[in-house]
């Protein structure tokens, strides 16, 4: 859909013993994740973990302390957040965060700010989004703040495709949403990885996460205390103890 | 480390101890110094009145002055000689018989105002992000107004003169001890604390029940009664009262010897006011003109100004929490003490 | 006294003020700052217009509007990015003491007296219609705000950048995460409050023919309390708070008895109170605050 043929499963996101605080309050202390092209990874993990930290820290928003981020090989660390996004990053933040006072098409419009190869390609990706969110393309001419949770879900995914990224990164995406919404963003993510993007997934909703996800890595306090296919990870009986800490 | 009521009491004590000094310098100089120290001790006042709300609640106050005006006026309706009165004002002959020596008519000045602010600042303190600021504007801009029109009780644009100039660097002084006292005294205690836990988050001070709005009006009345204390001093030093006596260059002043001192702490009012007096009588002197080395240099007309703007600015830009920060002085000697005595320790052992 | 003539006046003025607090309305919007040296913005266009006396009057504007972009862009760039991060309250203070700073720095070079300015005289001489004697100015200005807001919408609803301004204003953080960058939002947010500065100082100087270094503290008061009656952050807000604090101003000055007049300004800061006690969002909410807690 969005690649002309799916990727090569070659490391595009690499995160490496990323350190980040907050003053003298510690949140990540030596997570190391890697994302390929036509992958979904899942981060679970309980309140407090860290997973939101790791997201806002590789979408720029949060300085890292230490340890390393690379799209494609290249380092990301200390570029701004509008300059992650012409690198190929898109975050789809928790609680959606689109433009309510915008337009649906203003709304996707802004998404490809910092895209260089011209209006018919952008036009031909809208289309494609629309294709996609049939939802979208009915309410493309009203207030982004008169769609409902479901649909605002979708409208911010679709944003974040208009910026034709190698990577998307979603933090919570069914939080506030019905089941029968959330099987529909799913099903989404699910088409976009095999376009071949690569796409990191944080939730709290543990077997939702793991069932749609290739990977996972469970966090815990800052620390990556799991981690591996996420069908094993479904399977296992011990999961919830690496999640509240029974288990070493 | 020290309980915050002694850190206090330290602190209380060695700005007070340094202003008396200044005052006792000050008393073996000439008038014209004798002015500028009487002038700077008023500013304490009225600085430090501005800390206590600012400092506390991290609201930006534009409004202050009008209780420095209130004040101000309140206090002459006592102490304005009877025959002015008459000439000036058109209120019932019972009131402007009323005549009271200076501290009294303080005292009652500082009340009504206190009771001014209870009133104005009810429906201010509910309000969030900027609102307040810019409310306490637009309580600058009334009271201005009102002093500027309301004939028949302040005189109107002309201004009062004759007010008995009981304002002397001891009467100064005295004024500034108690500011400070107050000023630490309430910053010492649980409801300056909850209100600068307000200050910091005030979706954390609501959860955990903290009446975010009384602390403020408590801070705002406390604030209100020092500012038009400093408003009383002002207008008995300089003999008369006029609609522009206090107004935005006063706004802007006291704010900038806040800023530059540190919003934070009472030591940062009084660092603020001492600094800025200081830059300002430099500048002054240098605009009449001095001689280096044989050659007559004059600043030009208004450098004072710019220079305490730049100032300023320079403070805010590269340090924003000001000169002194949110350190007070008691907190500062304490470390430098235990500092010592932790080397003595290890020296001994 | 002529109603008709009232209105005329009262639209006038409405539309002046609607400048303003639009000028300060894209800052406060993009920034959340508040901009006390608007004031000195609109000074720089006026004392640009005295300066170029003499000069054919296309110049004088051009150089006016110029003189108030580059200022607006100045100032940006040396007092304020460096603290952007910081506190609405040192936001608040480092512009007043801006704003404080360039009103002296005029007193320096100036002096504090007005100066006298003549541009434009024509405008000053009215038009007659039975009773109704209209300055041209009034309706020089009443047609020329309306091209402005005209454009101002046309800006802000079709152009890449007036659409990543509207989505900066309602949720900053989320437009960097769109890849709109945050510098050119903020220069051309100061940008477009020069040019209006401008409009404003020229304004002033054909009608009043003085420049001063305080003309603009007046207006600039105003242009706060227009953009909190419409709404913080809506520029649409902005406008119609301005247009009817103009109208307000001027009923209170026709309608007031004659003893009260002067207590007009405390009218209008009373209402102001009220306004921001009772409706503290304005009257165009905007309907949702993006907090990121």
């Amino acid at each position: 859909m969005m690649h002309a043929a799916p990727q090569q499963a070659s490391t595009r996101l690499g995160i490496v013993n990323l350190r980040a605080a907050y003053g003298s309050i510690t949140a990540l202390q030596g997570v190391s994740v890697s994302l390929a092209g036509g992958e979904v990874v899942a981060v679970i993990g309980p309140n407090g973990a860290g997973k939101s930290t790791l997201l806002r820290c590789i979408a720029g928003l949060e300085p890292v302390q230490g340890g390393g981020i690379a799209v494609d090989g290249v380092s990301i660390v200390g570029r701004s957040p509008e300059q992650r996004v012409a690198d190929g990053l898109s975050l789809v933040p928790e609680g959606r965060h689109i433009f309510c006072t915008l337009t649906v098409a203003e709304n996707l419009q802004l998404g490809t700010t910092t895209r260089r190869d011209g209006r018919a390609a952008c036009d031909e990706d809208l289309a494609r989004v629309l294709e996609f969110f049939p939802i979208l393309s009915e309410r493309y001419r009203q207030r982004a703040g008169q769609l409902s949770g479901g649909e605002q879900q979708m409208l911010a995914i679709g944003r974040a495709l208009m910026a034709k990224p190698k990577l998307l990164l979603l933090d919570e995406p069914s939080l506030g949403l019905a089941p029968l919404v959330v099987r529909v963003v799913y099903d989404a993510i699910a088409m976009l990885r095999a376009a071949g993007l690569g796409i990191l997934v944080v939730e709290q909703s543990v077997r939702q996460a793991l069932r749609c996800a290739d990977r996972a890595y469970v966090l815990r306090t800052g620390r990556v205390v799991r981690e591996g296919r996420a069908a094993e990870l479904l399977a296992a009986s011990d999961l919830e103890g690496s999640y509240f800490g029974a288990s070493a | 480390m020290k309980p915050p009521s002694e850190a206090a009491f330290t602190t209380t004590a060695v700005l007070i101890g340094a202003l008396t000094l200044l005052a006792l310098g000050a008393a073996f100089a000439t008038p014209y110094l004798q002015r500028v120290v009487t002038e700077a001790l008023i500013y304490v006042v009225m600085v430090v009145g501005l800390q206590v709300f600012v400092g506390n609640s991290g609201i930006v106050s534009f409004g202050h002055v009008s209780f420095m005006v209130i004040g101000a006026y309140v206090s002459a309706l006592f102490t304005l000689p009877i025959e002015k009165k008459l000439e000036l004002l058109s209120l019932p002959n019972s009131v402007l018989q009323l005549h009271a020596p200076t501290p009294l008519a303080a005292a009652v000045a500082a009340a009504a105002t206190g009771l001014f602010a209870l009133l104005a600042g009810l429906p201010i303190v509910r309000l969030r992000g900027v609102a307040p600021s810019m409310a306490l504007f637009a309580l600058l801009v009334i009271s201005h107004v009102g002093a500027q029109n309301w004939k028949a009780v302040t005189g109107g644009r002309q201004a009062m003169v004759g007010l008995p100039l009981a304002t002397t660097p001891w009467t100064a002084l005295g004024c500034a001890a108690v500011a400070i006292i107050a000023a630490a005294v309430y910053q010492a205690s649980r409801r300056g604390a909850l209100l600068r836990c307000a200050r910091e988050s005030e979706v954390a001070a609501e959860s955990i029940g903290i009446n975010i709005a009384a602390e403020r009006l408590f801070a705002l009345v406390l604030s209100a009664m020092l500012c038009a204390l400093g408003g009383v001093l002002f207008a008995h030093f300089l003999g008369t009262l006029g609609p522009n006596t206090f107004y935005l260059d006063t706004t802007f002043l006291t704010l900038a010897m806040l800023v530059v001192g540190g919003m934070r702490s009472v030591s940062g009012a009084v660092t603020g006011v001492l600094v800025l007096s200081a830059a300002s009588e430099t500048f002054r002197y240098l605009e009449q003109g001095i001689t280096v080395f044989g050659r007559d240099l004059e600043a030009p007309n208004g450098l004072q100004e710019v220079a305490l703007a730049l100032i300023m600015l320079t403070i805010l830009i590269l340090r924003p929490a000001g000169i002194c920060g949110a350190t007070e002085v008691g907190t500062l000697l304490s470390r430098l003490h235990k500092g010592r005595r932790d080397t003595a320790a290890q020296t001994r052992s | 006294m002529n109603s008709l003539q009232t209105l005329v006046d009262a639209v006038n003025l409405g539309a002046v003020y609607a400048l303003a607090a639009i000028g300060v309305g894209v800052i406060f919007g993009v920034m959340r700052l508040i901009n006390f040296a608007h004031g000195e913005l609109i000074s720089a266009a006026a004392f640009t217009a005295y300066l170029l006396e003499g000069q054919p009057v296309w110049m004088r504007v051009a150089g006016a509007l110029t003189a108030s972009f580059v200022m607006a862009l100045l100032m940006e760039r040396i007092a304020f990015r460096s603290i952007r991060k910081a506190s609405a309250a040192t936001l608040l203070i480092t512009s007043f003491a801006l704003s404080y700073l360039l009103q002296h720095l005029i007193v320096l070079v100036f002096g504090a007296r007005p100066l006298g300015v003549s541009l434009l005289p024509q405008l000053s001489e009215s038009v007659r219609a039975g009773e109704l004697r209209i300055p041209w100015l009034e309706l020089a200005t009443i047609s020329s705000t309306a091209l402005i807001l005209g454009a101002l919408l046309l800006f802000f609803h079709r152009s890449r950048l007036g659409v990543a301004m509207r989505a900066a204003a309602e949720d900053f953080t989320m437009a960097r995460l769109v890849g709109v960058r945050s510098d050119r939002i903020i220069a051309a947010g100061f940008g477009i409050s020069g040019l209006l500065a401008a409009c404003i100082g020229l304004y002033l100087v054909i009608q009043s023919g003085t420049v001063s270094y305080r003309m603009g503290v007046d207006i600039v008061l105003v242009a706060f309390v227009a953009t909190v009656v419409g709404g913080m952050g809506s520029l649409g807000g902005a406008a119609l708070g301005g247009f009817l604090v103009g109208v307000t101003s001027i009923a209170l000055q026709a309608f007031l008895p004659e003893s009260w007049r002067p207590y007009r300004d405390a009218f209008l800061f009373g209402l102001f109170l009220a306004f921001l006690i009772l409706r503290p969002g304005g009257l165009m909410q905007p309907r949702h605050r993006r907090e990121w807690v």
